[in-house]
């Protein structure tokens, strides 16, 4: 069964900038991912920083890697997220490519 | 921490200091440092993917991607502002696509200030900002609902 975490739901609510703030969101984000095989993330109603999409997604994306995009979706994001998003992400499958090679070698 | 709005030139000033240890002993053994000047560190410092601990070390939650100054300073000047920084010995001025670079007495930490225009601001947009960053990809596998 999928699961759903609505970010709005959470301080600040509005806007989302620091990586204090974007851990506490990828505590809740992980605590769905334990208990559910899939979870959309709603960025619906707010701003985020890159900061603080680093801290919440480039974080996973950098232990787990590619295979945790495959359990995520993401809903209602604006263009800046959307693009945000997708720099943060192809960095972070980089730099977990980059460690994976290193403790491989 | 601390801002201000100038009514009269519509002006938004943002200034953040701290006393910390300074941009040259941040960046000292960064790569691409090759003069280890408070100005020349502070200069590697406005360019993007540069942070004092972005090679540092890896899987650290405090790994960051040595973006946020670039983008910042940048996102001012398309606002019709300018950047000053201050660090250590070493004094820059971002204006336009220029950097103008001077001394002064010794600062124990680094001083940033970024003075925008408000009509302007609402103008610039981030997701422009973020595609022009060096490495900046599109990622097929992200799903979008």
């Amino acid at each position: 069964m999928d699961a759903h975490l609505e970010c709005s739901k959470y301080p600040p609510h509005h806007f989302f900038g620091t990586r204090f703030i974007g851990q506490q969101m990828r505590g809740e984000l992980e605590a769905l991912l334990d208990r559910h095989q899939n979870v959309e993330v709603d960025f619906t109603g707010l701003n985020a920083t890159q900061s603080f999409i680093d801290e919440m997604i480039g974080v996973l994306v950098l232990r787990y890697g590619p295979a945790i995009l495959q359990r995520l979706s993401f809903k209602g994001c604006n263009e800046d997220i959307q693009t945000i998003l997708h720099f943060v992400v192809s960095s972070r499958l980089a730099d977990h490519e980059a460690s994976r090679q290193t403790f491989t070698h | 921490m601390a801002a201000q709005y100038y009514p009269t030139k519509d002006h938004i000033r943002l200034a953040v200091v701290d006393n910390g240890c300074g941009l040259l002993r941040s960046l000292r053994n960064h790569p691409r440092l090759a003069d280890k000047t408070d100005i020349e560190a502070i200069k590697l410092a406005l360019e993007p993917r540069v942070s004092g601990n972005r090679d540092v070390g890896l899987l650290d939650d405090s790994h960051n991607q040595g973006v946020g100054l670039s983008v910042s300073s940048e996102l001012a000047i398309r606002a019709g502002g300018r950047v000053d920084i201050i660090s250590g010995q070493g004094a820059v001025k971002k204006l336009r696509n220029a950097l103008h670079s001077w001394t002064v007495p010794a600062w124990h930490g680094t001083a940033i200030e970024m003075t925008v225009l408000r009509k302007q601001l609402g103008g610039v947009r981030v997701s422009s900002l973020i595609r022009e960053l060096p490495g900046y990809e599109q990622v097929s596998m992200l799903r979008f609902t």
